[in-house]
Order: C-alpha cells, then sequence, then structure tokens
C-alpha cells in the first residue's frame, strides 16, 4: 500500500511499537474533525477503549485468566466422571484413522452405538425426521460379571440405573463421548487387529446423570 | 512535544534540500535546525526500526520454541501421568502469561511482553487439544479452534500491536473454513444445533467487529488488513453452506462490490480504503473477468434455481442499503459534510456510482440468469460493466493523485482487450493478431505512463 507523508499524531492513539504504518497526511484534518466530532461519533467505542486505558492491569489478568478457566472447565467437565462416577468395561469395535492434530487416536463404536431408539417410531420417514437429539442407553451386567452391555435405548432419561447418555448424529449412529482413545503413535493398529477377533474391551467412568470419560482399552 | 517519526530515505532527503533551501535563502540555519528537531533522531528511528524487526523475531522464535516444546513433551506424552500432564500444560500457560504481565506492567517492556502473551497464546491453544488428548475428547474438533480465539482475542484486544490479531485471524479463518466445509450439514448452532438454517459460521461477525474496532481505533491498518480478507473469506465461504453452487458466482462478485463499496465510504485518501479495494477489486474483477465469456453465462442459465437467486439478491442489497445509509450518517457527522441525510446523498452517489452498480448488476445477474436465462445480454452487461470498472479505478487515480489504482484501472482495461480478443478473434487472427494487439496494448501503456508523468510533473510544478 501506499504511505504518506507523516502528519499530526493523536497521543492518546500513538502506537509504541511500529507495527502499523505511519500516519498519513489526512491526519491533521482528521484530528480537528474528530475533536469535535468524537463525542457525538465514537461514543461506545471511545469509551470502551477508555475503560480499557483505565483498568489496563485489572482487564490484561482477567483475559489471561480467561483462558485458564476455559481449560480448567474443559479438564473439570471431563474429570468429573473420572472421579466420582462408576468403572464399567464395554465390548467396542475400532477403527484406526490418523489426526493429523491430535496423533493416533482409535475410533470406537459399542453394541448399541447403532441402535434406534425403541420408544421412537421406526419408519424410514420417521429416521429421517428425528435428527440430532439426547438419546441415553441403560447398562446392565453381563453374565461374566466383568462387562456391562446396552440393553436399550430410549430418549427419555432413564430414572434409575446405570446409563450413558449421549446423542443421535444420525440415524444410525449414536455418539456418547467415549468414541476416541488417543494412543502412542503407531500402535493404534494393534487394538484394531485386537477388535476384529472381538476381545477388545473399554474401561469407561460413567457419572450419575450419565456422562462418561474412557480411562482405558483392555485386550481381554 | 513528541517528535514525528521518519525513515532512513527521509531523513536523507530532508538534510539534503534544508542544504539547499538554506543556500537559496529560503530557510535561516536555526530554521533548519527547527525543521529537522520536528523529526525523530536517527538513533531512535533506527531503535524503533529494531524494535518492529526485534518483534518479529521474537514472535519467530517464540513460535519455533512452542513447537518444539510440544513435539518434546508429546513424545513423551503417553508415559506421563495425567496430573503431570496438566500441571505442565497450566504451569506452562500461567508462566508464560505471567512473564508477559510481569513485562509490561513492571518492566514497561511492551514488546517482550507482547512476544510472551504470543507464545503464552500458543501454549494456550496447545493446551486445548493436549486436555483433549488427555480425557479422549471425543467432539466437534472445529470448536477447538473457535475455543482457541475466544481465549485469544481478548488478550489482543489489551494489546498495542497487531501481532496477536494475526494468530486470532488465522485461528478465525481456519475455523470458519473447518465449520463450513465440512459441517455445514449440521445446521447453526446457537445454544444448540438449529437444522433450519445453514451452519455459516455466524459467531465469525462478532469477532470481526470487535477486531476492527480495535483496528480503526489503533489506527492499524495492518490489523484492518487482516480483518478485512478474514470477512471476505466468510462470506465467500457463504455459497458453500447455503448450497448455491454454480450461483454463487454472482454472489462471489457481489461481495468484491461491498468491499469497495464499504471503502467509498471512508475519507478520500484514507489508508484504510486500501484494504476494502484491494480486496473488492481482486474479488469482483476477477469474478466479472469470468463472467464476461458467454460459455460461462450459458452454463449458468443451464441450470436455474430461482429460489437461490432471489436469496442471493437479497443477501446482497440488504448489505448495499446498510452501506449506504453507514456512508450517509458517516457524511452527516463530519464538521464539513452535508448537514442532513438529503444533502447526503449526492455525496454519496457520487462515490458510490460504480460499487454500488457492481452489487446491483451480481444481484440482477443472479436473478436474471434464474429466471429469464439469455446468457447473450448478461454477456453483454457484464462486459460493460468492466470497462466502466477499469474508466472507475482510472478516475479513483486521478482523483485522489495515486499512480496505483491508475494503472490498475489501466491493466484492467488491457485485460479485457485481450481476454475479448482472444474470445472473439483468437480463431483468425494468429501470430500476426496477436503480435499486433501486444503492440497496440503497450503503446497504450507507454502513453499512459507519459500521461502519468506530465500530469504528476504539472501538479508540482
Amino acid at each position: 500500500m501506499e504511505s504518506h507523508s507523516t502528519g499530526a499524531v493523536d497521543k492518546d492513539l500513538r502506537m509504541p511499537e511500529n507495527l502499523t504504518d505511519t500516519p498519513n497526511a489526512d491526519d491533521a484534518a482528521n484530528k480537528a474533525v474528530t475533536a469535535t466530532t468524537t463525542g457525538r461519533n465514537n461514543v461506545g467505542v471511545t469509551a470502551m477503549f477508555r475503560v480499557f486505558s483505565q483498568y489496563s492491569r485489572q482487564l490484561l489478568l482477567a483475559a489471561i485468566a480467561l483462558q485458564i478457566v476455559i481449560l480448567l472447565t474443559m479438564t473439570t467437565l471431563r474429570a468429573r466422571p473420572l472421579l466420582t462416577g462408576q468403572t464399567v468395561r464395554l465390548h467396542v469395535v475400532p477403527v484406526d484413522p490418523r489426526d493429523f492434530f491430535r496423533g493416533d487416536y482409535v475410533i470406537l463404536s459399542y453394541d448399541f452405538s447403532r441402535k434406534w431408539p425403541t420408544d421412537l417410531p421406526t419408519s424410514s420417514v420417521a429416521k429421517r425426521e428425528y435428527g440430532e437429539r439426547p438419546v441415553y442407553v441403560v447398562l446392565e451386567p453381563e453374565a461374566d460379571g466383568l462387562h456391562w452391555t446396552g440393553t436399550k435405548v430410549t430418549i427419555e432419561r432413564p430414572t434409575d440405573g446405570l446409563y450413558l447418555q449421549g446423542r443421535m448424529v444420525s440415524p444410525n449412529h449414536l455418539e456418547f463421548g467415549i468414541e476416541s482413545f488417543y494412543v502412542q503413535e503407531g500402535t493404534g493398529h494393534q487394538y484394531e487387529e485386537v477388535a476384529r477377533t472381538g476381545n477388545l474391551s473399554a474401561e469407561v467412568a460413567v457419572a450419575d446423570d450419565g456422562t462418561a470419560a474412557l480411562r482405558a482399552l483392555h485386550i481381554d | 512535544m513528541s517528535k514525528r517519526e521518519i525513515d532512513e530515505q527521509q531523513r536523507e532527503w530532508l538534510l539534503r534540500e534544508t542544504v539547499v533551501w538554506q543556500a537559496e535563502g529560503l530557510v535561516s540555519p536555526t530554521q533548519s535546525a527547527q525543521i529537522l528537531d520536528q523529526y525523530e533522531s536517527a538513533e531512535v528511528s533506527s531503535s524503533r526500526q529494531h524494535s518492529w524487526a526485534l518483534t518479529v523475531l521474537m514472535s519467530v522464535a517464540g513460535l519455533l520454541v512452542a513447537l518444539a516444546v510440544l513435539l518434546l513433551i508429546s513424545y513423551n506424552w503417553q508415559e506421563l501421568p495425567q496430573t503431570v500432564k496438566l500441571l505442565l500444560i497450566f504451569g506452562s500457560l500461567s508462566t508464560a502469561h505471567g512473564l508477559g504481565y510481569w513485562l509490561r506492567i513492571h518492566r514497561q517492556a511492551r514488546v517482550l511482553s507482547e512476544a510472551s502473551f504470543f507464545f503464552g497464546s500458543l501454549l494456550y491453544g496447545a493446551g486445548i487439544w493436549l486436555i483433549a488428548q488427555i480425557f479422549h475428547l471425543n467432539s466437534h474438533y472445529p470448536d477447538g479452534m473457535w475455543w482457541w480465539a475466544v481465549g485469544v482475542l481478548p488478550l489482543a484486544m489489551l494489546m498495542e500491536t497487531a501481532l496477536l490479531h494475526v494468530l486470532c485471524v488465522g485461528l478465525l479463518a481456519t475455523w470458519c473454513g473447518m465449520e463450513i466445509l465440512g459441517f455445514s450439514h449440521l445446521g447453526a448452532w446457537l445454544f444448540g444445533r438449529w437444522s433450519m438454517l445453514p451452519n455459516g459460521a455466524y459467531s465469525l461477525l462478532v469477532f470481526v467487529s470487535l477486531g476492527l474496532a480495535w483496528a480503526y481505533r489503533k489506527r492499524s491498518t495492518v490489523a484492518v488488513g487482516l480483518y478485512v480478507p478474514l470477512l471476505a473469506w466468510w462470506a465467500v465461504l457463504q455459497p458453500f453452506a447455503w448450497d448455491w453452487h454454480l450461483n454463487a458466482i454472482y454472489f462471489i462478485g457481489g461481495v468484491g462490490g461491498l468491499l469497495l463499496m464499504a471503502g467509498e465510504i471512508h475519507r478520500p485518501g484514507s489508508r484504510y480504503a486500501l484494504v476494502y479495494r484491494t480486496w473488492g477489486f481482486l474479488l469482483s474483477a476477477g469474478i466479472l473477468a469470468a463472467l464476461s465469456f458467454h460459455d460461462l453465462n450459458r452454463e449458468i442459465a443451464n441450470h436455474p434455481d430461482v429460489l437461490q437467486a432471489f436469496l442471493q439478491a437479497l443477501a446482497l442489497i440488504i448489505p448495499a442499503a446498510v452501506i449506504l445509509a453507514i456512508g450517509a450518517w458517516i457524511a452527516c457527522r463530519e464538521e464539513a459534510g452535508p448537514r442532513s441525510l438529503t444533502d447526503a446523498w449526492p455525496v454519496i452517489l457520487k462515490r458510490q456510482w460504480l460499487p454500488g452498480s457492481l452489487v446491483a448488476l451480481m444481484a440482477l445477474l443472479a436473478v436474471w440468469s434464474n429466471v429469464i436465462g439469455a446468457p447473450f445480454l448478461a454477456t453483454i452487461l457484464v462486459n460493460i460493466v468492466m470497462v466502466a470498472f477499469a474508466a472507475w479505478l482510472m478516475h479513483l487515480g486521478l482523483r485522489d493523485d495515486r499512480g496505483r489504482p491508475f494503472a490498475v484501472g489501466v491493466m484492467y482495461f488491457l485485460l479485457w482487450t485481450i481476454m475479448r480478443y482472444i474470445d472473439l478473434f483468437g480463431g483468425f487472427g494468429g501470430m500476426l493478431g496477436a503480435a499486433l494487439m501486444f503492440f497496440l496494448c503497450g503503446a497504450v501503456l507507454f502513453g499512459v505512463a507519459l500521461y502519468w508523468r506530465r500530469r504528476q510533473g504539472s501538479s508540482h510544478a
């Protein structure tokens, strides 16, 4: 962009570091105009930046704290089931993709991940109409005493017992927040191979409101 | 009184000129010294240049160190207990930002503090993805980018430089692209998914508004130059969210016209207007060039969609009306400007006739091609507007006494000439015809350059 000769600079707005270009020739004229019209023109924006200047330290601390709070909230929401929930084992079927951002992870699927809620109509029209919505899977222990299985999928929150809360992504796809497990780079395929034989299970912590978090994968 | 900024070349020129002025008796030695004293010394100027270079160097260094730390930790990541991982994340983030705060408040070392905050913001983003990995989070992954931008923008608004805005804009552009190109089928999000609206990443407008408010307040052309293309990127992606397919070409051209309109509500010669004009020209001129070919217009007319056409036209006309209204309001608020909206409209229309016509043309073509068809007439109209666009750019350069828009206007006209030659006569002229055409284009350019030089010479005389 073309530069202009230097002109008068509003001291309140001067940049201490030269990451901005120099003021242009119309700044002197603009300053006179701005001085008489600032009060009318930019009351909101000017007031906002005056507050920024007046409370710069407090606002800086608040902005820093915001980043920490966001991370803490992420941590707390996911750690809650791990700290307070009941741990169960679920049979899984994995697929191993490559996530560029997060390294190797295994996609997990469960025997209830493709079930249609029992309290919804089963016609193809109904399946098209019922879009993304909350769903719940009732969990009951299997005969081996180690594993649990999903016995019933509903759109109404169960009133008792252990259950998972998830969402219907599509008519044949339910997600419960326990479908990805991050593994050491290059080790995902071994889980995929074991899962094909039906010997892979996921250790899941389930809170009393149905939210769940993965703890570990086990080769049975 | 603080001194004005001046670079090395300007100082040398001023020193030479003051010697000449003294020799000609125009100024006394005392006055020369007073003139030179208005500007910062060579040492201060050099220090300021070094500060800028230092900022850039330290930012790149921060980026590389952050990446190195990330890779080092990730190599051993799987072996670390969860608690240690979390302590590393929060500890490094707190340290980087704590250092930035201390440098800024207690040492007034603004350059170093902003580099530290930049590094800290990178660690914050890394923290989002690492916590997702620690807890095997299975969520909509573009959300990670969005939350990263949410954490960075407030800090960027409190800084003096555009460094954090660069990061913020990069994150938002990536998030916007991910959401619209990958997940437009999900529906818009507002405390839940709304399937009646496509997923158009609409919250980006809030970020852009805040970013532009900061940019104008701080008089940062760099920051305006970041947020305007981000807005253009978002607008250009909307046809993908709304499934407008081939008809999207009119909307994209119209977005270019809207950017040009936004440029024209700034004062003549305003450096902020350059940003809007640059991106507006790139979009609208490119689309016009494509639409100047009859084959494309015929192809579009063969796939009509009337509803899309009217939606697109509305999506162009409404923002255009808003921009005109804002332009009139700004004009009325100026000291030397018109006193009422009625007086403002001739002023506005004088500056907005071409950009407004571009937007109107795109809206009209969207409806015309889908409702009536007749691609031949559409082609003729587009070609007329291309020539008018070139003429407007030349007029802009003459009005503001700036060579660049004038030259761009000339080049665009020549581009139109070449395109029409190839389109209409390319099969007949052969090499001889092409040689004649290039000769004529060269002669025109030469003549225009001579004219501009003469004009500059007479205006300085």
